[in-house]
């Protein structure tokens, strides 16, 4: 049951970083979501992180999402006046989101769900050829 | 007569548990390829002596490396002793023999700065080598089948 356990643990992985994916997602969505009135916090960046967990019965270490915090790096400053965000000197806090930092997250995330599946697809034509064994 | 008593079906067997261990090792290196302070662990090299030792008694062969042996052969051929042909084969031949252990792999690539050493073109290589392997060892089953059929067809 190896080969089974095998695509189980792909999967698992599979799902974390489906969970990053989310994560990414909804940094690059709110890149631009700025307050509505001075004093407020625009949108804080959220980062996903990972552990590994030992599943006993199996006795394999499959890939968890330990859990999303937020990036408490300093928002950035722009000089715009005529929002409604901004104070008296004219100038409103954007969030943290470096779009650039997100898409090539998103990259190393596609990178790993691509790998994961390969192994998918590897351990299923392995099974495969093990149940054609026994076909003829 | 069962497929079991052929050495080399036997031997083959083996060799496919083996595979399937490490693919399963492999997918988990996969998995945790971005979870910090992860290591990769790889299984360890199948060793002929204990299979040749384990595999069968009747085989000139197998009685000669196993006088020759040492540790690793008395450790391999720990199971119960089968003196008559109705005892069943109790975790030593083909279980022991032919297991893996996972074992950290000492010498990674490279590590990341958030102490993962997992390079997905190392593992994805050591994947395709895996499969490779497991084709030729399920070919070669396949041939071995095959023949015995052709000699129990031809009279």
């Amino acid at each position: 049951m190896d080969l089974v356990q095998a695509m189980a643990l792909a999967a698992k992985g599979m799902k974390a970083q489906g969970v990053r994916m989310k994560v990414i997602s909804e940094n690059l969505a709110n890149a631009e979501t700025t307050p509505t009135a001075p004093g407020q916090d625009p949108y804080r960046r959220q980062v996903v992180t990972f552990k590994n967990e030992m599943d006993r019965t199996e006795g394999v270490r499959h890939v968890e999402v330990d859990r999303i915090q937020n990036d408490n790096s300093d928002f950035l400053i722009k000089y715009d006046p005529s929002h409604p965000a901004a104070d008296e000197l004219g100038y409103i806090r954007t969030p943290n989101v470096n779009s650039l930092i997100e898409m090539m997250d998103m990259r190393e995330a596609q990178r790993s769900y691509e790998a994961n599946l390969g192994v998918i697809e590897t351990s299923r034509a392995m099974l495969t050829r093990m149940v054609d064994l026994l076909r003829n | 007569m069962t497929t079991q008593n052929l050495t080399l079906l036997n031997a083959l067997t083996q060799k496919m548990d083996w595979l399937e261990e490490r693919q399963k090792v492999i997918a988990q290196n996969i998995s945790n390829a971005d979870t910090p302070g992860y290591r990769p662990n790889d299984v360890t090299p199948i060793d002929f002596k204990s299979i040749l030792a384990g595999s069968s008694s009747s085989l000139s062969l197998g009685t000669a490396a196993a006088s020759g042996g040492g540790i690793k052969m008395a450790s391999a051929a720990s199971g119960l002793a089968t003196t008559n042909s109705a005892h069943m084969n109790v975790g030593g031949t083909s279980s022991s023999a032919g297991k893996a252990a996972a074992k950290q792999d000492k010498h990674p690539y490279e590590v990341a700065p958030a102490g993962n050493a997992v390079v997905l073109e190392e593992q994805l290589l050591k994947m395709n080598e895996n499969y490779t392997d497991h084709r030729f060892i399920t070919n070669l089953y396949q041939k071995n089948i095959d023949m015995l059929k052709t000699a129990i067809r031809s009279q």
